[in-house]
This record gives structure tokens, C-alpha cells and sequence, in this order.
């Protein structure tokens, strides 16, 4: 982890327990915290980049993942995922596993 | 009342038969009692509103497996088209000048969804319109009924609405604000659309999970769309088109 709680690009990703995953047939998703209540609708690359929050993947094995998929600059995808996972962070859906 | 609201009525509504009582103390005492529920104000109207506010929570509380959304209701075909948001949002004056524009609207506050069926039963609550609305839709050509200044409500059937039975949303729309100057409507994907929802929705005895599946359910099925409200005579006509053109699917 970086200074300031920044991610750093080898910081594994772990997805709440209690977040459900609700598809939809438009292919977003919506996540949803048990706990909390709080539902946060996704996009499908949200959605992708969720489903990489396994407590194996990286911030920057996500972000090649994501380059092999989506035609992006690489900068732009790690600069949208790392805004993405913060926010997930904040809101408590995903951890950094220690 | 009765008549208004016979779709539950004839949904075998189990609650236990109350008087609904208005009596006037005097010119500027009202009293109304519905069962154990009671006040006194000092407007016939306000009595109205608090007799028929007590109705619509015992009917609610009666349909206990159904989920209670924030909405707007209108029928389209056989289907019903949701329009939500949170109080202030303007969802009682745009029904009605979506009435005026020939639209079947039955319900204006909020509609009860069944979980197993997806089906949408609008509560027909009496539309409150104070003298600004009032104002916005006379100047929409909205003409109002003889009795609505003494009572500041309007019911569906004042526009011919016959209630009808419960449907599968076809569209949904989520105003959202400030105002602008003109309205914005636009798509919004299912996912955005199920999570507004859920913030102007009632649990009821289902569990968060059996919830979110019945909202994601709802916004499955249907086509969905923000609205940013402008002037009402243009948000009227931008959603009226929406509208028309919204099925929902097999």
C-alpha cells in the first residue's frame, strides 16, 4: 500500500462476504451489502473488475486483464480501476488482503 | 372510497372492517376517525387527507408479501409504467399532466409490487395539489374539478381512469433533480435503475436478499429511464413519448 491509503499495484483484492451480486439481463450488476443495505449499480467492466476481487488478483493483474479485453490505453484503464476499487474500498464492498 | 379502491377490494383485502368517520365540530374543527386511528384539524381537507393517509397505511400493512415503492403509476396497454422518486419531486403534478395528455394514470404516491408475480398494484391515492401545482397545470390546460377548491385533491376517476388489474411494469423513470431548464430523459441501465428503487422502496417482511431479487425483477423486464424534470408542459410531453413507445417484454 502506498503513502496516504493509496493502492498500489500489488495490492490483492478481497470482495466482502456479505455483498450479493445481482446480474441483470443489460449485463450490469448490482451490488448489494447485507449488512449495511447499501446497493451500488455497476457497469459490466465494474463488474468484471468485481468478480477479480479474489483475494488472488492484484490491482495490476487486474489492470492486464482488463487490456486484453477492452480496447484502452492501459494508463486509463489502471487510472478508472484504481478509481473504481477506492471507491468499493470507501464504501466497504472490497478490502486489501493483508 | 369503496369505489376507488375496489381492485383491493376485490383481492380479498382482509383487514378488519372500520368506520371511516369525518364530523365537523365546527368551522374550523374537523374531526376523522378510522378505527383506532384519529385527529382532529382545521380544514375539511386536511381531514381528507388524514382519514385517506390512515386508509392507504392499512392497506398497505395488508398486503403483507408485497413491496411498497415511492411511484407513480400510470397503465400503458396492459402494462403499468412506474414513475419514482422522493417526496417534492414533482410525481403528482406530472401524473396528472400526463392525465391530461390521455394517459390512464392510477396512482400518484405509491404502488405496491408482488413479489412472486412482479405484478404492480397502484394504490389510487387522491392526488394533493396545492395552488402552485394547480397553477402549473391550468397553464398545461389541465382543467380541474369543480370541487377542487374545496378539497385540494383529485381522484383518478375525475379523468375517466377506470382501475384496472395489476400488470407487469413495462417502463420505469426516476426523476431526479434539481429542475433544469429544459427536461433531460435518458436511458439508465437496469442495474442504476434497481438501485434507485431500492432507495425509495419498503421492505416489508421479505429479507434484503428476497428484496433486491424483486426490484432487480422489476427493472429486468422493463425499459428504464432518468428523468431530469423541466418546465412541466415539456417534461410532460418528452415523457408522454417514453411512454408510447414502452412494451414490456414476453
Amino acid at each position: 500500500m502506498l503513502p496516504g491509503g493509496e493502492l498500489s499495484g500489488t495490492d490483492v483484492l478481497l470482495r466482502h462476504r456479505e455483498v450479493d451480486l445481482n446480474p441483470l439481463p443489460d449485463q450490469t450488476v448490482l451490488l448489494f451489502q447485507k449488512d449495511t443495505s447499501l446497493a451500488v449499480p455497476v457497469n459490466q467492466v465494474g463488474a468484471a473488475i468485481w468478480e477479480m476481487c479474489d483475494g488472488v488478483h492484484s490491482l495490476d493483474q487486474i489492470v492486464d486483464k482488463l487490456a486484453e479485453t477492452y480496447d484502452q490505453e492501459r494508463n486509463r484503464i489502471e487510472q478508472d480501476a484504481r478509481a473504481f476499487l477506492g471507491e468499493l474500498i470507501r464504501l466497504g464492498f472490497v478490502e486489501r488482503k493483508c | 372510497m369503496a369505489g376507488l379502491y375496489r381492485n383491493f377490494l376485490a383481492r380479498n383485502f382482509t383487514g378488519p372492517a372500520a368506520e371511516a368517520i369525518i364530523e365537523s365540530e365546527s368551522e374550523t374543527q374537523f374531526a376523522w376517525r378510522l378505527g383506532e386511528k384519529a385527529g382532529t384539524t382545521s380544514t375539511l381537507s386536511g381531514a381528507l387527507w388524514n382519514l385517506e393517509a390512515a386508509l392507504c397505511e392499512s392497506i398497505i400493512r395488508s398486503q403483507r408479501r408485497s413491496i411498497a415503492i415511492h411511484a407513480a403509476t400510470m397503465q400503458i396497454a396492459d402494462s403499468v409504467a412506474l414513475v419514482a422518486g422522493c417526496s417534492q419531486a414533482g410525481k403528482t403534478t406530472l401524473s396528472l399532466a400526463l392525465g391530461r395528455r390521455g394517459f390512464a394514470i392510477s396512482g400518484d404516491d405509491v404502488a405496491l409490487v408482488e413479489p412472486e408475480t412482479l405484478k404492480v398494484l397502484p394504490i389510487p391515492r387522491c392526488f394533493h395539489v396545492d395552488d402552485g401545482g394547480a397553477e402549473l397545470l391550468e397553464a398545461d390546460g389541465l382543467r380541474l374539478p369543480e370541487a377542487w377548491p374545496r378539497f385540494r385533491f383529485i381522484v383518478p376517476n375525475d379523468f375517466g381512469a377506470p382501475a384496472k388489474p395489476p400488470g407487469r411494469a413495462g417502463c420505469l423513470i426516476f426523476m431526479r433533480g434539481p429542475r433544469a431548464a429544459h427536461p433531460r430523459i435518458a436511458p439508465v441501465s437496469q442495474a442504476e435503475m434497481s438501485g434507485r428503487l431500492l432507495s425509495e422502496s419498503g421492505q416489508g417482511p421479505l429479507t434484503d436478499s428476497e428484496t433486491v431479487a424483486v426490484i432487480c425483477g422489476l427493472a429486468a423486464a422493463a425499459s428504464c429511464f432518468a428523468l431530469t424534470p423541466g418546465p412541466l408542459g415539456e417534461t410532460a410531453d418528452a415523457v408522454a413519448a417514453v411512454l408510447q413507445h414502452s412494451r414490456p417484454e414476453a
